[in-house]
């Protein structure tokens, strides 16, 4: 760095007094002046008036000078240089390997400034030359010490670095800048065209800024640029995705594979086929959610070995798969009381779709009318349990038979749709159970009690006793049997329940069943208690048996009406929401302030845990983790839950992608487990775009009145602001005040005014 | 050798054919009949068990022959959410705690089925019914049902009411939250379907005719089916529209 030194002079005033003395200063003198002037008129000759007048002048003046104190100031000076910033894009993007050499972006720009060591020096003649590195941020670091840069930010944030090195340098000292970047912007300057507040922005700068564009457009590169999903979408209905694919550089045409995958698992393979003269590709996936809850999805394209870059084959995004309305069907083998009140209940329900299908009358009924006069239709099996099966969230099958129905080719049908997912419940009656011929069957299988072979004897089948239900202690804590006001008034209410009537004798529970009410008499087969009403997890499905056909009864009730009567609503209602696994009945939940952050920005989230009557469960212990879906090396921590029953915790990820967090407790002695998503998204979009674009860089070096140049070897010649800003070395004051000449001068000048006036007579 | 076959194989078909029993008498549907004071509540005596036999033969109902005849504070009565209140003359106002029940009954889901065998309208059963329906509830009055109604295609396709006189065709009927609680015929439909113990239709039907009686029973079938089912056969319509508004497969 070189600088021009010079001396200099120049009179200062060193008078230390504030502004308004020097004005009343001024005003006095003049009006002594002017009242000196004024008292000559008439009573001198011009000469003699226009003499006195002077030697006034001449003498207040000096008086004046003295006051403010003149001094002849003496200084060197040196003309500072202003500051050349070298901006080096240091993305992830400037670590493409692309051009004909077998280096990285960051590594030529290094490499060219290396060998621009004689150019910088010439620059450093009259500038200071500054070395940055940009990316998220902006960073200063020593032309040395570049070497050891990785090019590693998420971000290319042009407009960021320049305000920073306007920040921090000072507009009036920079000379100029010359950015280094493969023109990857994301922020404000990722657009093709800068906008009007971007361009007052750089033209602000006063400072020419030069682009050099490392990079090529010609690489070959595959990458999913966006998918457009939902962020909502609803159970068993289906979603659209549509994914745009970019494939640039390719020299012959291909077909690859786009995948749509859940959590890892392949939901869908789409062909595309793809041509050197096409870049933008449209890929259109449709699925079918089947389970309420969040969902991390990706979509894939596998990464070919000469791609400029491979994380762009990838893109992940979150779906909440939430309940729109719940759709059941009814199906019943003879009208009764019980069918009746349980379809006026479910149709009463705004968030249902009831679809009920009755059997009014049996092949043995007695046809005396034509059809034409009766109102009756086809029973739709086919359409029901074959073609529409999948649609509906919660299938009952109520006192049903459905041997005379041509239905047992469609059972099959039934027990796939309870293991992918489905709810079934079978309610009881002289139709139902083993006295409705599932004994054996695929049905058979999936309920939560066992059978009795149907060749016993109907008396063997069937209790027609009534009885009163007898709650479990698995019953006590299940959520469908919350039908009380809590756990006292849970066992008063049992208690007092009417009495059902008669029920389908069962041989017991089935494997990994919970009996939730049992009869109080009868026995299973393994002699324990019979079930009356159980439930099961059958791999993602759930089924429930109550092998009564007098619930009815609840509801329609002279005792304590009010109270029996929501009791049986909420049974029912229970039922169905703990049959479809609706998330409300969990113990446990897990609240997330945000299920789509930034990686290294930390997001709040809660565990809400209940107790069996979803009272704040306090003190709760919960075992959680959190971590990168699939990554591994998520550890296991405990938490309390407050007051309120809640833990809240805070998690700052490391790592993009989708994140994973598990919660496990135990409510009522049962292991409970939660788990959510939290989409952890990159800072920028730099991992999307592989080919450098000259665009963004030529218009910044155009507006701002620098140059652009593609990249070479060395950095070309430019021009930058010469330097503006003085640096004193020194100062010396010659005080002029103090000279005893300047007050002679005055008081001898006073003197011969005084002497003058005296003379003439005009004191 | 074949005879002892033919003869085992008879025995095991009507093993598998014999038909389940129910849950015993008290699942099945029975119908219970008002007793109240003054008047004659129960003019058709053989009419109920007729049309029960005749349900429980034409429909798959799991009907109970018998009725149970209740008074309205007879805490049984919400055993039976079906009430059948017959009469030819005028009856006693009912006590404030009898219509308390009633009032209950209806709006936890029972369905009152008055059938008057008074022949004429304007008569003092009729009146009688007017003044409990309306102590039952104040706020609302007796309508007339259009024949659009589920009612009138609950199991058979009917017009106007026609029991054992075919002059009254109007059904009224008050309605709760949506179903018809309280249903009103003057045609006498018991009338139509009592038989005497040897089998003889007790009364003749004007104008006449075995149409007539028959449509008086398909009448009892539909409102016994309207208690049970309610607004099922109306919900049919619907089914393809909910079918096809949610798109659970790919196509």
């Amino acid at each position: 760095m070189s600088s021009q030194t010079f001396e200099d002079s120049r009179l200062v005033f060193l008078a230390p007094w504030d502004n308004w003395v020097i004005v009343l200063v001024l005003v006095l003198a003049a009006s002594a002046l002017l009242l000196r002037a004024t008292s000559y008129r008439g009573r001198a000759s011009t000469v003699v008036a226009l003499s006195l007048f002077l030697l006034r002048a001449i003498a207040l003046g000096a008086v004046v000078l003295t006051v403010f104190q003149p001094a002849l100031r003496h200084r060197s000076v040196t003309r500072v240089p202003n500051q050349i910033a070298l901006l080096t894009d240091s993305s992830r993007s400037m670590a493409i390997i692309d051009g004909s050499g077998a280096e990285s972006r960051f590594a030529r720009s290094k490499a060219m400034l290396g060998r621009s060591g004689p150019l910088l020096d010439s620059w450093r003649k009259s500038h200071r030359i500054e070395s940055y590195v940009f990316g998220s941020s902006l960073r200063r670091v020593g032309l040395s010490a570049l070497k050891s840069q990785p090019a590693a930010d998420e971000e290319t944030l042009i407009g960021k670095a320049l305000s920073a090195l306007r920040k921090e340098a000072g507009a009036e000292e920079l000379g100029g800048v010359v950015l280094i970047s493969d023109g990857i912007a994301n922020g404000k300057f990722a657009k093709d065209a800068l906008t009007a507040p971007d361009r007052e922005f750089i033209k602000a700068l006063k400072a020419p800024i030069h682009t050099i564009w490392v990079g090529d457009d010609k690489g070959f590169d595959i990458s999913i640029r966006q998918v457009l999903a939902e962020q909502f979408a609803f159970v068993r209905n289906a979603v659209s995705v549509e994914v745009h694919v970019e494939v640039k550089g390719l020299r012959q045409p291909a077909e690859l594979p786009v995948l749509l995958k859940k959590e890892g698992e392949v939901l869908a393979r789409r062909r595309l086929l793809v041509k050197p003269e096409q870049s933008d590709y449209t890929v259109k996936f449709e699925f079918v959610p089947r389970r309420v809850g969040m969902y991390a999805y990706s979509v894939e394209v596998p990464t070919l070995a000469d791609e400029l870059l491979k994380s762009n084959n990838k893109r992940s995004f979150l779906l909440q798969v939430i309940r729109d309305r719940i759709r059941i069907l009814l199906v019943c083998g003879r009208p009764s009381w019980d069918q009746r009140f349980l379809r006026r209940l479910l149709k009463q329900d705004p968030n249902v779709d009831l679809i009920s299908f009755f059997i009014l009358r049996t092949p043995a009924s007695l046809a005396l009318v034509p059809p034409s006069e009766m109102s009756l239709i086809p029973f739709p099996t086919r359409e029901l349990f074959e073609t529409e099966l999948g649609g509906f969230d919660l299938i009952i099958i109520q006192n049903f038979n459905y041997g005379p129905y041509r239905i047992g080719a469609y059972l099959p049908h039934i027990r796939r749709y309870v293991e992918t997912g489905g709810g079934l419940a079978m309610v009881g009656g002289e139709l139902s159970f083993s006295s409705g011929g599932y004994y054996g069957t695929p049905v058979a299988e999936i309920l939560p009690v066992r059978l009795l072979p149907n060749t016993l004897r109907p008396k063997h089948l069937i209790s027609e006793a009534d009885f009163r239900l007898r709650l479990s202690d698995r019953g006590r804590e299940h959520p469908i049997m919350q039908i009380g006001s809590g756990r006292r008034d849970l066992d008063q209410l049992f208690a007092t329940l009417p009495p059902l009537s008669g029920t389908n004798r069962l041989a017991g529970l089935a494997p990994g069943a919970s009996a939730l009410a049992v009869h109080p008499k009868l026995r299973a087969n393994d002699g324990r208690p019979m079930p009356v009403i159980a439930t099961r997890q059958i791999a993602k499905g759930r089924s429930m048996s109550v092998s009564a056909d007098s619930t009815w009864r609840w509801a329609f009730s002279a005792n304590e009406p009010g109270r029996f009567r929501r009791a049986y609503e909420r049974f029912w209602r229970n039922a169905v929401r703990w049959l479809i696994d609706d998330p409300e009945l969990q113990y446990l939940k897990i609240i997330v302030q945000r299920h789509r952050v930034r990686v290294g920005f930390p997001f709040r989230y809660t565990f809400r845990a209940y107790t069996t009557d979803y009272r704040p469960a306090v003190g709760l212990k919960i075992e959680y983790e959190v971590g990168q879906l699939g990554g591994g090396g998520a550890e296991s921590k405990t938490i309390i839950t407050d007051e309120n029953g809640e833990a809240h915790l805070t998690y700052r990820a490391v790592k993009t992608g989708p994140h994973r967090i598990i919660a496990r407790a135990k409510v009522a002695g049962r292991k409970t487990e939660v788990q959510t998503l939290v989409l952890v998204k990159p800072r920028g979009s730099e991992g999307d775009s592989s080919r450098a674009t000259p665009h963004i860089l030529k218009q910044i070096s155009e507006i701002s009145g620098g140059k652009h140049f593609h990249e070479s070897d060395r950095l070309p010649q430019l021009s930058f602001k010469a330097p503006r800003v003085l640096r004193v070395n020194w100062r010396r004051d010659d005080e002029l005040w103090s000279s005893w000449w300047w007050l002679l001068l005055a008081v001898v000048l006073l003197g011969v005014e005084w002497a003058v006036r005296r003379r003439l007579g005009y004191l | 050798m074949i005879r002892p076959t033919l003869i085992v194989c008879l025995v095991l078909i009507g093993a598998l054919e014999r038909d389940v029993q129910a849950f015993g008498e008290g699942a099945r549907v029975r119908i219970a009949q008002l007793r109240y004071q003054g008047g004659n509540f129960m003019p058709r005596p053989a009419a109920l068990r007729r049309l029960a036999w005749e349900v429980a033969k034409r429909t798959s109902v799991n009907m109970a022959v018998e009725t149970k005849v209740l008074g309205a504070l007879d805490r049984q009565i919400f055993s039976y959410p079906i009430l059948y209140v017959g009469g030819d003359q005028a009856f006693d106002r009912f006590s404030d705690a009898a219509i308390a029940k009633l009032r209950q009954y209806m709006s936890f889901g029972g369905m009152i089925w008055v059938d008057s065998s008074e022949n004429r309208s304007g008569g003092g059963f009729e009146e009688s019914i007017r003044r409990l329906t309306s102590r039952l509830f104040p706020k609302k009055k007796l309508q007339a049902v259009g024949t659009k109604h589920t009612l009138f295609k609950s199991f058979y396709l009917l017009q106007g009411m026609v029991g054992r006189v075919a002059t009254e065709p109007e059904v009224l009927a008050l309605e709760l939250e949506g179903r018809l609680a309280l249903v009103y015929g003057k045609s006498d439909l018991a009338g139509a379907w009592a038989r005497d113990n040897f089998g003889r239709w007790e009364f003749d039907v004007h104008p006449g005719g075995d149409r007539q009686r028959e449509l008086a029973f398909r009448w009892g079938v539909n409102l016994i089916m309207y208690a049970l089912c309610l607004d099922y056969k109306s919900d049919q319509v619907h089914i393809p529209f909910i079918l096809k508004r949610r798109r659970w497969q790919i196509r």
